[in-house]
């Protein structure tokens, strides 16, 4: 048994991992950002000794703006796509499955992750080459087409993008989902609602804590990712993380790159600052009008 | 990302986690899609192990006081399993290599370790070395301990990135140009502008790959325009940027530094690759009825890969040692089967098994040698890296 002072150790451990492994970095980032790349002649990553903003201004200069927009349109997009999908087989896991089986069918969700990821991506580019397996069986069953091209596309960094975000959906969703008193159903279902209208009234608004939890894992990620883009879309999916990484390789320009990836985390927080707001304001809202109704039907006439 | 080096794992030493290396890439695309690329590679390293033995032994004669580790820090599977094993066998010297996949990171993760990554030898290419030499990475070789030096071709010795070879060894070189799948393309094809004018073919456009490197993408405009790739003028720059950001951009799918090795290629995927050329031979040997490969007019480049000692190295004589073998012409030979690049050594050839297949591939003539120009990174490094991305922003929009 774990004591308590026992516990509070473990906890000041996980606080200090959180320290060493993402504050030190991203301080140590944060400071680059504002430091001077030295140059190719001279010894060193980052000239600290004169600090300011420059970088952050070089950041934003252009193709920064219109590559943070294409960035911001695929990852709403993808994010979009991967909750469509994600529900139904997040509810069909957790609420038409028996708990056996659940298990089981939930390990098939995660089972990609055991391979790499980049053999995926590349297996997803062989799949969808034009001499490559998609169009070979196409021909094959005599459904001959012309090679349209998929890959290099933005439409290839979509499918890149859902497929390796959905998980990362489903599985919260399905933990919620789980999770609601089968006796609210019932009670709702005595009380003569139609499936329907469980699910909207019910069901619906109680995973919303899923869909939000899925939503900022999926998007966040997909936002600053680079690799998925890069494998997939090639030169036409660019999106925002490319920039910061070619800072950092071709560039060699450790500082500007910092700013860049600064700019970038800044712009997700500013975003999932936003829709929680939104979120919130939507809840006030909807709870106040709810309450309204219930004031109207129990009030004496 | 160090390994312990023993030849049943050296094979999975390389992609850790990078599914690109340097020069090569025993591509586990291709091999996936049932595409076996590399033909010669595994029956050649056995032809002479006892000789490469022997050569190593040879080379712990010369040097001085050997240690008895070796560390190594280099590109990728960019040297043939066998010339390890051969040297591990033959003197009893561990060899742990780490790998990494661009210039700049090798460049960076020195510059952070300030001499302590405790790497002997790296293999920087040629103009990052003047880079180098300013921030203090490299330390002076002694020739005297590596005999074999005199093996070199003096044609790819003296290169403006270390005059006299004071820092640098060759290790192999190669060039850039393009490779294209000749049944859809029927044009001419001889030059830089060729190249552009075939990218907008309707049967070409948005099928067309280009090296994932600022300046080799400048260059294409650069050399087409007639001016010097090395140039620090920035209008220059900026309006070689901008035609291609008119002619190019608009047909280009990819930025693949390994449309051959990564089966873009031989998948169909592109049908027109700007590539080095052992990468461009790899799909070559594919399907040498396909695809046509070409160095091109006015100008291109030629790039070189050398071996250097990293500050800090704490096996220097060692390392002296490797350098002294792996010069050696049948351990060179064993390279050069491996990596499909043409070492420095002079006569290297007459020490390979057989002909290799695709082999006007490797070796450049002397009328396309002629052509070929050394890049230096130089002080317009930041606009080049803007500029590619204003490029690359032109691409996705």
């Amino acid at each position: 048994m774990l004591g308590r002072g026992s516990l509070r150790s473990f906890t000041g451990l996980t606080y200090a991992w959180f320290a060493l492994w993402f504050l030190a970095p991203t301080g140590i980032m944060l400071l680059y950002a504002f430091g001077r790349t030295a140059s190719v002649n001279q010894s060193g990553l980052v000239k600290l000794n004169h600090l300011g903003f420059g970088n952050f201004f070089q950041a934003l200069r252009y193709p920064t703006g219109p590559v943070l927009v294409i960035s911001l349109e695929n990852a709403v997009l993808a994010t979009a796509l991967c909750g469509l999908i994600a529900y139904p087989v997040a509810y069909f896991i957790a609420r038409k499955l028996g708990p056996r089986v659940r298990v089981l069918v939930l390990l098939l969700v995660v089972l990609p992750f055991w391979t790499d990821y980049l053999l995926r991506m590349l297996g997803w580019r062989i799949f969808l080459s034009p001499l490559g397996l998609l169009f070979n069986a196409m021909n094959a069953v005599g459904w001959h087409v012309t090679y349209v091209s998929l890959l290099d596309t933005r439409t290839a960094v979509m499918i890149g993008l859902v497929y390796n975000y959905v998980p990362l959906f489903i599985l919260p969703l399905a933990v919620v989902l789980e999770r609601i008193d089968p006796q609210l159903l019932q009670a709702a279902d005595d009380l003569g609602a139609k499936p329907w209208t469980i699910f909207r009234t019910i069901t619906f608004p109680i995973s919303m804590t899923g869909v939000v939890a899925g939503t900022v894992l999926v998007f966040v990620p997909m936002l600053g990712d680079y690799v998925t883009p890069t494998l997939m879309g090639g030169a036409r999916g660019l999106m925002i993380g490319s920039l910061v990484a070619s800072e950092f390789n071709e560039g060699q320009n450790w500082s500007l790159g910092a700013a860049m990836a600064i700019v970038l985390i800044v712009v997700i927080v500013l975003i999932v600052l936003a829709c929680w707001l939104l979120a919130g304001g939507t809840r006030y809202l909807l709870n106040r009008s709810r309450r309204r109704s219930l004031e109207r039907v129990w009030a004496p006439a | 990302m160090e390994h312990d080096h023993n030849p049943e794992t050296l094979r999975i030493l390389a992609p850790e986690g990078h599914p690109l290396t340097r020069r090569r890439f025993i591509s586990l695309a291709a091999a996936g899609a049932g595409a076996m690329t590399i033909g010669s590679t595994l029956e050649a390293g056995a032809a002479s192990l006892s000789k490469l033995e022997a050569a190593a032994r040879a080379s712990l004669r010369t040097a001085g006081k050997t240690t008895k580790n070796l560390y190594l820090y280099t590109w990728g599977q960019y040297d043939n399993p066998t010339t390890f094993t051969a040297w591990q066998k033959g003197t009893n010297i561990p060899i742990q290599i780490g790998s990494y996949n661009s210039n700049e990171a090798m460049i960076a993760k020195l510059e952070l370790a300030k001499g302590t990554a405790g790497y002997d030898i790296v293999v920087p290419t040629g103009g990052y070395i003047p880079e180098m030499v300013a921030k203090g990475l490299l330390i002076p070789l002694n020739k005297s301990l590596i005999p074999n030096f005199a093996h070199l071709d003096p044609a790819l010795l003296n290169f403006a990135w270390d005059k006299g070879n004071k820092y640098t060894i060759p290790k192999d070189f190669g060039t850039t140009g393009f490779i294209y799948d000749k049944t859809l393309i029927t044009r001419k094809m001889e030059t830089w502008a060729d190249f552009v004018a075939a990218a907008a073919l309707p049967q070409v456009s948005g099928r067309v790959s280009i090296l994932d490197d600022p300046n080799d993408v400048l260059a294409i405009a650069l050399w087409n325009e007639g001016v010097d790739w090395n140039t620090l003028d920035k209008a220059k720059l900026r309006y070689a940027n901008n035609w291609l950001i008119q002619h190019l951009a608009p047909h280009v799918s990819n930025l693949d530094s390994y449309p051959g090795g990564t089966g873009g290629l031989t998948g169909g995927t592109y049908v027109l690759s700007q590539a080095w050329n052992g990468d461009a031979r790899q799909a070559l040997l594919k399907d040498p009825t396909k695809f046509k490969w070409v160095v091109p007019f006015p100008k291109s480049e030629i790039w070189v890969d050398n071996w250097a000692l990293a500050k800090g190295a704490k096996n220097v004589d060692t390392a002296h040692a490797f350098f002294d073998y792996i010069l050696d012409p049948t351990v060179s030979a064993n390279e050069m089967i491996y990596t499909g690049y043409n070492t420095a050594v002079a006569n290297v050839r007459r020490y390979l098994p057989n002909n290799l297949a695709q082999e006007s591939v490797i070796f450049l003539t002397k009328a396309q040698e002629k052509r070929l120009v050394p890049y230096l990174v130089n002080s317009t490094n930041n606009l080049r890296t803007q500029l590619y991305d204003n490029f690359k922003a032109a691409i996705a929009s």
